[in-house]
């Protein structure tokens, strides 16, 4: 018998279950620093466990519609609803560069929210945060901003089916976005005036090449003209905007986050612009598929 | 030195003589395999091999008293006298004597006790199978994984697991014809019709060189020869099925013919409510079906040629539905054998046999576009996955003496696997005639991609039972294999060795090597396991990048047979594997590379097993681990992992006309690979997404999972020369509600983070039938 039970004992354990209540609730920031942009914003906020609340925001659109016939009002509420997000009151939060750092100021009307409004980001440039939750853990993370980069073609005013997107590769950076604003023709009300739109993004890795159709620019009947913009992303914001759109249930934030203890982004890009080219407008031709190049 | 031992050999002989024939039963005619044959006051025995043959070699001169006994049959006792050099031919038929009650049988009588290793061997009689409850229908596979060693995760899903190996690591054979895909009903069901299935044997490990190709078991399924004395019928109306199954002898020959078979009437069902209550849409044109038929003609005393077929379909066939002209999908098996058995000499048997095999999947999806300005168009598409083979097998028995067994045998497979895709639109086009007048015409495209791989796999074994000693029972084999993708070679060893510490309790052991070259990766996705899609089966050959599975086996246990018939054994194994593989259905780690892959692992499993039977009547536990790895990856719990399980299986007699059966059935929770909370990402446009963080794979386990069915038998006789019964019975007697999955999701209204539980069957599943035999 006395040999039975240790048995005995360690079946059990080996049987036993791992439970989710046990989950302990990580720090999830997000802060993405870019050349173009004049402000910087950190969230600093939690993973939530099976069972928790979160915050979800409601919103109630009102439309009013009156009956022809009867001149009765009808009212429409349509409820909308998105995620808020989920952050912390009081975290302590540093970003700084080799020259200077500040503390920043915390948004009093979202929780969690935090910005800095004279900061200036310049490519090359290392920037570190560092975040102290109110219950003590802290966050260190850490970004190069991606070197500059030229957009070498399409040379020339206009853009057509045979012309490739190419650029050379930026020091530092682990893939690009490409986001594009067209200028498109559109009618209302019998008169024709021009309209924009902007998508975003492609994504491409060093070295690779892309064949991209999308309906605005293959579109050429009402497309007039279009303008392009590169953005160079470190390795954290690379993965982040990539693999965070993509997340399914195997693939977990450790996988694709680089931020030891905590889960999120803190990460850089620098971001060139094209003139903005006319579109050939090629009868024959099924529209303007979009050749993008990075060189090595 | 070798004419001195082939002389004594020759001495030996001449003082001897051979004692040899077959036992068949004496109301069928069938050919009766593992009675136990045995000379009365001695060492000397043998249980019947499968084609019903026994042979006692080398008996000494003198008189015997020759015994022929079998449960559930009259024994048989004659008067026997040896003489030197004699050759005696003795053939019984045994008396089938109910036992009052029917139930499953472990036949493991004292004989066999004493002359077989069996390690890790199961037996079954489907004849009694019927008794035990099933979901709707009695169920091979699911009364199989009531046994030690054998689970199956899902009430969807009749897939075995046997001692941590996958479904595909089973080899499935029907009159040894491999069977590719055993499952009706998307995995509801295994495919045999028990009504005309003779025996079935599970091997769960430690299996003989003449069987190969599956690393993890062995379920061997010989389909019943026929009456050879009468023609009879029997039937079988259920709530899903009706079977019947005809039997008789060969006019003008010696042998038998035997057809049986099942079909579904869901399809029949759910027309007939859609067409009496018209608000309500149910119709599903869905059914499945069996033919299974085998002819005996015995030739002579010697020779027996048996042909078996096998055909069995499911078939969804909607015709003008779901928004297609026609979607015809159907997958189902087909096997043709033919058996050559020859006795040689009296202490030598030869069995050759011819087969063909394949399971195919095929679809077509036939849309027709009308509108009024053109005339019908149509398009096509014809979808196939076929795997089949091509093989013969030439195996034989040899009998030296009563302590020697020898078998020795070879095979070959040429076997194909045939993926195609033919896509056919036909449209109207413009064209102009020579007048300079425009007409349309109807333009037929055809696009047709087909994948083709054939390969030749070879096998030969040499087996031999050999007991030294009444207390020693060894059994040494080595299977040689050859594969021609990949020129892959593999040596099998095979080892068994029983020894007897007292007449009564005897300790075992066995090792081997185990090579398996066509596998299914494991879905990586738990969700494909658990949920019964089992139509296609994508196997897989090995190759240069993917070199065959395989596994190592050790297993030593002891088993008590006490003198009331009870037997009490307990077997320990550990297994490790190696090859096998994992399909990836996600993205890998690159992105814009949204593609499958295949990956290898390996694996190891190792656990107890008790079981404790007593007639028809079982108690076993069985504590098991499982432990898989693949590529890089950390090692987890694979979702048939379960760590303690108990089955309870009673067959009880009521009545002399009522009998009561009963099964209770328990796992510890299955691994699986939960939620452990959830993470925000900003996206580009600013707005908030939550992803899961999921935990480790197999890291979470389900609750228990148990069940209790019922059933009730109820026999009255049928006029003058029939019988039939009449069954009733009630799966999940107690409701228990069985954990499917889980499914995670955030409820905006309440703001939290919600699981749900998705139940198996959560609610007690009547079940009646009648069945009647003329």
């Amino acid at each position: 018998m006395r040999r039975v039970v240790p048995i005995l004992s360690l079946m059990l354990i080996g049987s036993c279950d791992l439970n989710p209540d046990d989950y302990q609730r990580e720090p999830n920031i997000y802060c993405f620093l870019s050349t173009d942009s004049t402000s910087v914003e950190v969230l600093a906020g939690q993973t939530a466990a099976v069972g928790d609340t979160i915050p979800i925001e409601f919103v109630f659109d009102t439309t009013v519609s009156v009956d022809p016939l009867t001149g009765d009002t009808s009212y429409y509420i349509n409820t909308f609803w998105y995620y808020a997000w989920n952050g912390v009151e009081d975290a302590r939060i540093r970003l700084s560069n080799e020259y200077s750092g500040q503390l920043l100021a915390g948004n009093s009307d979202s929780t969690g929210r935090f910005f800095a409004d004279s900061i200036r980001v310049k490519r090359g440039e290392t920037w570190t945060l560092e975040i102290i939750y109110p219950e003590g853990d802290t966050v260190f993370a850490q970004t190069t901003v991606p070197d500059s980069f030229e957009i070498t073609y399409p040379e020339g005013d206009t853009i057509g089916e045979e012309d490739s997107l190419a650029w050379n590769s930026a020091m530092g950076a682990a893939g690009y976005a490409v986001s594009y604003l067209v200028w498109f023709w559109a009618e209302n009300n019998d008169s024709i005036y021009v309209d924009t739109a902007s998508f975003k993004y492609i994504y491409l890795y060093p070295g690779e090449s892309r064949l991209y159709y999308d309906w605005w620019i293959t579109w050429i009947e009402i497309v007039d003209s279009i303008e392009f913009s590169i953005t160079a992303l470190d390795t954290n914001a690379c993965d982040y905007f990539w693999f965070a759109r993509n997340a399914y249930f195997y693939l977990n934030p450790d996988d694709y986050m680089h931020i030891p203890g905590a889960v999120g982004l803190f990460g850089s890009a620098t971001t060139v612009k094209t003139k903005r080219y006319v579109v050939k407008h090629l009868p024959d031709t099924g529209g303007i598929p979009l050749h993008m190049l990075v060189d090595k | 030195m070798l004419g001195m031992l082939v002389g004594s050999g020759v001495v030996w002989a001449a003082q001897t003589g051979v004692i040899s024939g077959f036992v068949r039963d004496k109301e069928s005619g069938e050919f009766l395999n593992y009675v136990n044959v045995y000379l009365e006051g001695s060492a000397i025995g043998s249980p019947t091999n499968k084609q019903g043959y026994y042979a006692l070699s080398r008996v000494p001169r003198g008189n015997y008293t020759l015994v022929v006994s079998m449960i559930g049959y009259q024994e048989e006792r004659i008067e026997i006298s040896v003489k030197a050099g004699q050759k005696l031919r003795r053939d019984f038929y045994l008396r089938y004597q109910p036992l009052g009650v029917e139930g499953v049988e472990i036949t493991a009588e004292r004989t066999r006790f004493e002359h077989e290793v069996d390690i890790g061997v199961k037996r079954m009689d489907p004849r009694q199978l019927r008794a035990l409850p099933g979901f709707i229908e009695q169920d091979l596979f699911r009364s199989l994984a009531m046994l030690p060693g054998v689970v199956t995760i899902s009430d969807y899903s009749s897939a075995l697991y046997v001692r941590g190996g996958t479904a595909d690591h089973n080899l499935v054979l029907l009159d040894d014809i491999p069977l590719y895909n055993p499952y009706h009903l998307l995995g509801f069901y295994s495919t045999f019709v028990l009504d005309g299935i003779k025996n079935a044997e599970l091997y769960t490990g430690g299996y003989p060189a003449r069987f190969g190709g599956g690393i993890s078991s062995v379920l061997d399924v010989e389909i019943k020869e026929g009456n050879r004395e009468k023609i009879e019928a029997s039937g079988e109306v259920g709530l899903l099925t009706s079977k019947l199954m005809i039997e008789g002898p060969l006019p003008g020959l010696e042998g038998s013919w035997l057809v049986s078979g099942r079909r579904t009437y869901l399809d029949a069902i759910t027309w007939s409510i859609d067409k009496m209550t018209p608000m309500i849409d149910v119709y599903l044109p869905y059914h499945f079906y069996d033919i299974q038929a085998k002819v005996n003609l015995e030739a002579s005393e010697r020779s027996q040629i048996t042909f078996s077929g096998f055909s069995g379909d499911d078939i969804l066939d909607f015709q003008r539905m779901a928004g297609f002209d026609r979607l015809d999908f159907r997958w189902g098996n087909r096997i043709l054998g033919a058996r050559w058995r020859y006795v040689i000499r009296p202490n030598l048997l030869s069995v050759l046999g011819l087969h063909a095999t394949r399971y195919r999947v095929s679809t077509e999806i036939v849309g027709v576009e009308d509108d009024s300005w053109y005339p019908e168009e149509k398009y096509t598409y014809n979808l196939h996955n076929s795997i089949g083979e091509l093989g013969a097998r030439w195996s034989f028995s040899w009998f030296p003496d009563y302590k020697h067994s020898v078998m020795w045998g070879a095979e070959y497979k040429h076997i194909q696997i045939l993926n195609s895709w033919e896509e056919i639109d036909e449209y109207w086009d413009f064209y102009e005639t020579e007048e300079g007048m425009w007409g349309y015409i109807l333009v037929k495209d055809t696009f047709k991609e087909e994948f083709r791989d054939r390969f030749h796999q070879t096998a030969a074994w040499i087996e031999d039972k050999w007991e030294p000693s009444v207390w020693w029972v060894i059994e040494a084999g080595l299977r040689g294999t050859w594969f021609s993708r990949g020129n892959y070679a593999r040596f099998e060893p095979r080892l068994g060795i029983k020894y007897r510490l007292t007449t009564d309790l005897a300790l075992k052991a066995g090792a081997g090597l185990y090579y398996q070259y066509l596998f299914i990766p494991m879905p990586r996705d738990e969700m494909a396991l658990k949920i019964p899609v089992q139509f296609f089966q994508m196997w897989m050959p090995a190759g240069e990048d993917f070199p065959p599975l395989r596994s190592a086996l050790l297993t030593a246990g002891t088993e008590y047979r006490f003198k009331n018939g009870c037997d009490l054994s307990f077997e320990a194994y550990y297994k490790d594997m190696a090859n096998i593989t994992e399909a990836d259905w996600f993205f890998d780690d690159e992105p814009f590379s949204d593609t499958t892959s295949v990956i290898t692992g390996e694996g190891y499993s190792w656990g107890g097993e008790f079981l404790f039977k007593y007639g028809s009547s079982w108690v076993s536990y069985f504590y098991s681990v499982t432990k898989y790895r693949f590529g890089d990856a950390d090692w987890f719990y694979p979702v048939h992992d379960s760590r303690h399980n108990a089955n309870i299986s009673l067959t009880l007699p009521i009545s002399e006309t009522w009998s009561f059966t009963g099964s209770w059935v328990y796992s510890s929770g299955f691994p699986f690979t939960g939620l452990l909370g959830w993470y925000q990402v900003m996206n580009p446009d600013g707005t908030v997404s939550w992803k899961p963080i999921s935990g480790a794979r197999g890291e979470f386990r389900y609750p228990a999972y148990h069940r209790l069915d019922i059933g009730l038998v109820k026999r009255f006789p049928i006029f003058k020369r029939g019988n039939g019964e009449f069954y009733l019975q009630i799966l999940n007697l107690y409701a228990r509600k069985n954990i499917l999955f889980y499914t995670y999701y955030i409820n905006p209204y309440s703001r939290v983070m919600d699981r749900d539980a998705q139940y198996m069957l959560p609610f007690p599943v009547p079940s009646i039938g009648i069945r009647a035999r003329f």
